[in-house]
């Protein structure tokens, strides 16, 4: 595509996106700028405004257009549980199971010593501010069942202050999986963190 | 280095490689450090999915090159869940290892320590002593420790009751010959300690000698970065303000 290098440059440019190769840059490519040219303006102009208005929430880090995010300013959450994830995209998965209507705290990552990333990466001073408002009774951290994710709840969980409950979310048999075909290591998580059975 | 029995080894480290995949840093028995390609291994059902450190895995891989496939990774034994102090051992076990060892540079007895370290962090109060005879026996695998037992300079054998100095990359020194600069005392039951078997804790005043001597000794080879789990690893104890240092 040498004689087109516009194309080649949004090719390039598309291949750098999550889920992307070249054949299929190259197709979208070619479905936009053969059967979909009224969009290109369109995705344009989208891009161009989340990119002037997309800001992290001053108070969780979620993604958001205002200084506060709609997670933030929801009238009947409940301030007394503290939901701590990695990333906007985690957030956003709890919140789509409808399950949990408390607040939330983005850390923006984990724990990775071995990628040179400490406890300052984290947003620790903004976390503790978190951790010290009044009427909060649980920090539920919903970090990565990964030896990362691990090390950061456990980190991380110092920093609560005492008469705070502190749980982590339940790892285990995935519903409607078969226990012969699950791993060991999940196996074991899932006998240690049994629950009585009417509860 | 394609295989077809496979080998022993344990995770060190995995980074994400494209949208599905994982770069797996795995420390062999027959291979020593191996980066492996795992094809998938980041979509939920792979069955690589949720090969990671601190468990003892079966490995088998194919092709050559720097990065070739992982094709099985079988769990040797069930792990239960690490604790903090743990965790994060482990991770200053394994960025030792990635700083320190070249790929495809074999050390079976060294493999055999790093499992017996791990097995050792069941008793929480022995991880300290467990990571310094770590520290020592990597440093004996490498072919950088120093000759403990004899003066570096007159050559007498170490005697207990005394304190002994050291010299980074040199060796240590008998009280005679202690160098008039850069040397640091240790008493020498410290070092007949890290010269011994080390197969049981070192008494209690010997902790921070220990890790001093080791910290300056590793610290030569690991250059100006500092280890970044290392640095956890101070701030998560003295958080807690453990007597026993680490």
């Amino acid at each position: 595509m040498a004689d087109v290098p516009s194309m080649e440059a949004l090719e390039a440019l598309l291949r750098r996106l999550p889920g992307i190769g070249p054949r299929s840059a190259q197709r979208i490519c070619y479905d936009l700028l053969v059967r979909k040219r009224s969009l290109l303006p369109q995705l344009a102009a989208a891009f161009e405004r989340a990119h002037a208005t997309v800001r992290f929430c001053e108070r969780c880090n979620n993604l958001s257009e205002a200084p506060l995010c709609g997670v933030c300013l929801g009238a009947h959450r409940d301030h007394s549980q503290l939901c701590i994830v990695e990333s906007p995209a985690d957030l956003r998965a709890i919140e789509d199971t409808g399950v949990f209507s408390g607040d939330f705290f983005v850390l923006m990552g984990h724990l990775s010593p071995l990628d040179g990333i400490g406890p300052e990466a984290l947003h620790l001073d903004r976390l503790s501010e978190r951790l010290a408002e009044a009427g909060l009774q649980e920090v539920i951290f919903a970090t990565n069942p990964t030896l990362e994710g691990e090390a950061t709840a456990q980190f991380l969980a110092d920093l609560v202050p005492a008469g705070i409950t502190i749980s982590r979310i339940a790892h285990g048999v995935p519903v409607g999986g078969e226990l012969e075909y699950v791993d060991r290591g999940t196996l074991g998580r899932a006998l240690h963190g049994r629950r009585l059975l009417d509860e | 280095m394609t295989t077809e029995s496979g080998d022993r080894a344990w995770v060190l480290h995995r980074y994400a490689y494209g949208d599905s995949s994982l770069v797996v840093e795995f420390f062999s028995r027959k291979q020593g450090r191996l980066g492996l390609l795992a094809k998938g291994a980041r979509r939920p059902r792979s069955p690589l999915a949720r090969i990671e450190a601190g468990r003892p895995l079966w490995i088998r891989w194919q092709g050559k090159g720097d990065l070739p496939l992982l094709v099985q990774a079988e769990e040797l034994a069930a792990v239960h869940p690490l604790n903090t102090l743990q965790n994060l051992s482990l991770f200053y076990m394994n960025e030792l290892l990635l700083r320190l060892t070249q790929r495809a540079d074999p050390f079976p007895e060294f493999f055999d320590q790093y499992e017996t370290t791990i097995e050792g962090f069941n008793d929480v109060a022995a991880i300290a002593w467990n990571l310094r005879r770590y520290e020592r026996h990597l440093l004996e695998a490498l072919g950088w420790a120093a000759d403990l037992s004899h003066c570096g300079q007159c050559g007498i054998t170490l005697t207990p009751d005394t304190k002994w100095s050291y010299l980074t990359q040199t060796g240590v020194f008998c009280p005679r010959h202690t160098p008039e600069q850069g040397s640091v005392s240790i008493p020498a039951e410290a070092l007949q300690w890290l010269d011994g078997p080390m197969n049981s804790a070192p008494a209690s005043g010997y902790n921070a000698h220990l890790r001093n001597y080791l910290e300056r000794e590793l610290q030569v080879h690991l250059g100006s970065k500092a280890l970044e789990s290392r640095r956890l690893l101070a701030a998560y104890l003295q958080r807690h303000k453990r007597s026993a240092s680490t």
